[in-house]
């Protein structure tokens, strides 16, 4: 897409040169409903003398199912393959050494996966196409989409790797560029935020002339650097309950189904909210150092005031070692908040390592003797940058304690705190930095007090099916569930029926979903994906096979065949590609965390920046100041109304319209607070984005340099320091353009 | 018994996986073959490098500290420093004993717990109480 390659031109992202042969990822996502569809084009470039083979990790959100690869390489796109696993890797190999190019995908722990691309020639690119899909539930009211970008250093003992790495590398001094279009078609597609501080960008109305091509609304564009989690966010529809009917392509009386639904329980259930015994464990290890670290101090104080008097509780850091600040459970009183505020903003990251595991011993072993300490929850706020979490795992799901998980960080790793919430029947959220925490820590606190519903089974009203993929052994009552089943199209009426335990009292209830028929290939393999993994082993290969799933029984491969005189010659050179990570963020024009005077003065040097900067700002000032009058437009729709503006003066009248009337207070904090200077070169930062690409280069640096445009701009004002400014130009094309501007 | 192998003859021998072998050569660790692509050849070096890799690796070394190994052989086992390569990151923990002197620990690779590090902490102090005492 042309335009988008000129808007990440425009973002001026900063991407020092590195040797590796990496040079970053564009590409789409759709939201269609539940379902989100990836498809991300990693870019190779070898830029030296040998030949390459390159090797990089990369993380794919907990849930997502990768659907397939394309290797695009001197004009010729071939398609991946699903293969054994062993003779995938010889078939490597062989193309290797007869001097093709093959590409190899596997599949690692935590839904990672393991790209290799060899016998990449000196001058050559390649484009590498992963396509992938997962399915988006609401939880607690919310619904979320996580593209991961990096993988952040795992602290603990390394996995002993006698090959390749286990694990991907880190490297502070690389920075690669990612870029996407987003085109979503979900309800209220206008409230999607992007909590993650990127500058997700809404493009406009067609019928407004810009430089840059203009789809359709509920569409999006993003430029950014591959150093922390994409983050997506929208309120959950009105109706949660719905299915998808999915019938292979070629006429069956087989489908795949793929639910989510909430259990028809009374009000009175729903809205129960019961007492808790909350063990706090806060992370405290190196690697929550800044931004996590913040997110933790505030959410773990929150946590504590959302007890009621009398309930017990327990407060305790981890690092490499665990330090309790309470002595076992004590008694919570609403009168100890400010004492514990005080001894909250002494918590650091100072304890060096992550033992979780320690930590999570510590929890289960505390208790007292009169309380019913069995039924405790845990509430962990970490990044969960740990190693061997799979004994922690199996202890959690024989405990009596739920764990509940807040992810927080840049690059929170999703798939192993989520791993730790399932085995226990808790849950886990993932809190980027720039969302409002303590509203995720509420959500989570009222997962605790909620009834729970154990022994959930559920069957088809005709109770014939396939398979039918377990729902959780135990999970608050008013939850969202998913379901997973293959089963004879004839079968499905609309119906569920599952049964489950309440409060000690059996129960039966039957679901009526509105049903979608569709042959999405996606959805099809998200279900033939869950129902692999509950196959015995010898199994498992073939089925992944048939159905085209990556598993660790399976690879993706496809070999580029080479023309026998242009074959590659000896063994490639390794390049092996490590990750960003969170820590150069500062190399970036506008950091989340940036203060209010850096984000105005990079925007000076980087126009285009103004958005980001407007969002990062009014999202600040909303999460700490009481709302007041109505937030009714978004900034990205101001922005679009400014740049609408069909004259110069009409832009003016609309700036100072803005400053003296009735809009968003953010916006007009903007404005009001900065002082004449600023006020200035806010107009001037608007003016050079807004005449980007119609007037000559000197035009922009004489606009900067122009003391006296630094001034409160009226309107009558600004337009009569332009004109002067006209004169001192040389002519070119761009004057009719501007003339015709200055008409009033 | 034959001292010229072909890759996948190298791969029965030592019971290493191919794409380990070719890791190894990429690394460095082992010394290039003679010759391109499947006419390859490697000699009994080669595979007297990948038995004493698998040997180390088998032990629990790193292969950093084998790189380290291979390049100083007359060197202890115990002392083999690790590299720190640019970019690379570690977790510092620095602990401020006074006034202009802070200790920086990276615990995770001196291998030192919280008691130790505090003893340590102490014993400096204590060191320099006696240096600066008249």
């Amino acid at each position: 897409m042309k335009w988008l390659s000129e808007l990440s031109a425009h973002t001026q992202i900063e991407t020092a040169p590195h040797k590796n042969a990496f040079k970053g990822i564009d590409g789409t996502l759709e939201l269609k409903g539940p379902l989100a569809e990836v498809s991300l084009n990693f870019s190779y470039e070898n830029t030296g003398d040998d030949d390459l083979e390159l090797h990089l990790i990369f993380p794919l959100a907990a849930d997502a199912v990768l659907l397939g690869v394309d290797l695009e390489i001197n004009d010729e796109v071939l398609l991946g393959k699903i293969l054994p696993a062993d003779t995938a890797e010889q078939d490597y190999e062989d193309a290797i050494s007869e001097g093709n190019t093959p590409v190899l995908i596997e599949r690692l722990p935590e839904n990672q996966i393991r790209m290799q691309l060899g016998n990449l020639m000196p001058e050559e690119k390649a484009v590498v196409t992963l396509r992938y899909a997962q399915w988006v539930s609401p939880k607690s009211g919310e619904c979320k989409f996580t593209l991961p970008t990096t993988i952040a250093p795992r602290f603990g003992a390394q996995p002993i790797s006698h090959g390749l790495p286990q694990q991907a590398s880190q490297d502070a001094l690389v920075a690669y560029p990612i870029s996407l279009y987003v085109k979503s078609n979900i309800e209220h597609h206008r409230d999607l935020t992007c909590p993650s501080g990127h500058n997700l960008t809404a493009l406009a109305d067609p019928a407004i002339e810009y430089n840059y091509r203009l789809p359709a609304r509920g569409e999006y564009c993003f430029c950014g650097l591959m150093n922390r989690d994409l983050v997506i966010t929208w309120q959950s529809p009105s109706t949660v309950g719905q299915a998808l009917l999915i019938s292979p392509d070629q006429p069956s009386d087989h489908a795949a189904l793929l639910a989510q639904f909430e259990l028809p329980i009374s009000a009175d259930l729903r809205q129960q909210s019961n007492p808790v015994t909350l063990k706090l464990l806060i992370d405290c290890s190196g690697s929550m150092a800044g931004d996590s670290m913040v997110a933790a101090r505030e959410g773990a104080l929150h946590a504590l005031t959302q007890l009621r008097d009398g309930e017990h509780f327990a407060v305790s850091l981890f690092g490499s070692s665990v330090e309790p600040m309470t002595q076992g459970l004590q008694v919570w009183s609403s009168k100890n908040r400010a004492s514990w505020r005080r001894a909250l903003a002494n918590v650091d990251a100072t304890l060096g390592g992550t033992e979780m595991e320690l930590a999570l011993k510590h929890c289960l072993a505390m208790g007292d003797a009169n309380l019913e300490s069995s039924g405790s929850d845990i509430l962990l706020i970490t990044d969960g940058q740990v190693n061997h979490i799979d004994a922690m795992v199996k202890k959690l799901s024989k405990a009596k304690h739920r764990v509940f998980a807040i992810g927080v960080g840049h690059a929170p790793a999703e798939t192993q705190l989520a791993a730790l919430a399932l085995a226990s029947g808790g849950e886990c959220l993932l809190v980027s930095p720039g969302e409002d925490l303590r509203v995720n820590i509420e959500r989570l606190m009222s997962r605790m007090r909620a009834a729970q519903v154990r022994d959930l089974q559920v069957l088809l009203a005709d109770n014939e099916a396939h398979w039918l993929a377990d729902l959780p052994q135990r999970a608050p009552a008013n939850g969202v569930f998913q379901l997973y089943g293959l089963l004879n199209r004839s079968s499905w009426n609309g119906q569920l029926i599952v049964s489950g335990n309440i409060q000690g009292k059996n129960q039966l209830w039957r679901v009526t979903l509105p049903t979608q028929n569709t042959t999405s290939a996606a959805a099809s393999t998200l279900v033939h994906y869950q129902r692999v993994t509950t196959l015995p082993a010898k199994q498992q290969a073939a089925y992944a096979q048939s159905y085209g799933l990556l598993t660790k029984h399976t690879r993706l491969l496809c070999v580029y065949e080479r023309a026998e005189n242009k074959k590659a010659g000896s063994m490639p050179v390794l390049d092996d590609i490590p990750h960003m990570t969170h820590l150069t963020m500062t190399r970036m024009r506008l950091s989340p965390s940036a203060s209010y005077d850096e984000c105005f003065m990079e925007m000076l040097d980087s126009p285009m920046a103004l958005p980001q900067y407007l969002e990062l700002n009014i999202a600040k000032r909303e999460r700490h100041s009481a709302p007041r009058g109505t937030h009714a437009e978004s900034p990205s729709a101001l922005i679009s109304w400014l740049s609408a503006a069909p004259s110069l003066e009409v832009l003016c009248e609309r700036m100072t319209h803005m400053e003296m009337e009735g809009l968003p207070e953010a916006f007009r904090n903007v404005l009001c607070v900065a002082d004449d200077e600023r006020r200035g070169q806010l107009i001037l930062a608007w003016l050079t984005w807004l005449f980007d690409k119609h007037l000559p280069p000197q035009f922009e640096r004489l606009l900067h340099e122009w003391e006296s445009v630094y001034e409160l701009a009226s309107p009558r004002r600004l337009m009569n320091a332009l004109t002067r400014l006209q004169k001192q130009l040389p002519t070119g094309p761009w004057l009719t353009e501007f003339n015709s501007r200055l008409k009033h | 018994m034959a001292t010229v192998f072909s890759l996948q003859q190298l791969v029965e021998l030592t019971g290493l996986p191919l794409r380990t072998i070719r890791y190894y050569i990429q690394l460095g660790l082992v010394d290039r073959p003679e010759g391109e692509r499947r006419t390859a050849t490697y000699h009994q070096q080669h595979l007297q490098q990948l038995l004493s890799i698998k040997q180390w690796s088998d032990a629990g070394l790193s292969l950093e500290r084998i790189r380290g190994l291979i390049a100083n052989p007359q060197q202890v086992l115990s002392h083999l420093p690790e590299q720190a390569l640019p970019g690379s990151i570690a977790v510092i923990r620095q602990i401020t004993l006074m006034q202009g002197l802070t200790l920086n620990v990276d615990a995770h690779s001196a291998q030192v717990s919280e008691e130790q590090l505090q003893a340590l902490a102490r014993a400096v102090l204590a060191a320099w109480q006696d240096i600066k005492a008249p």
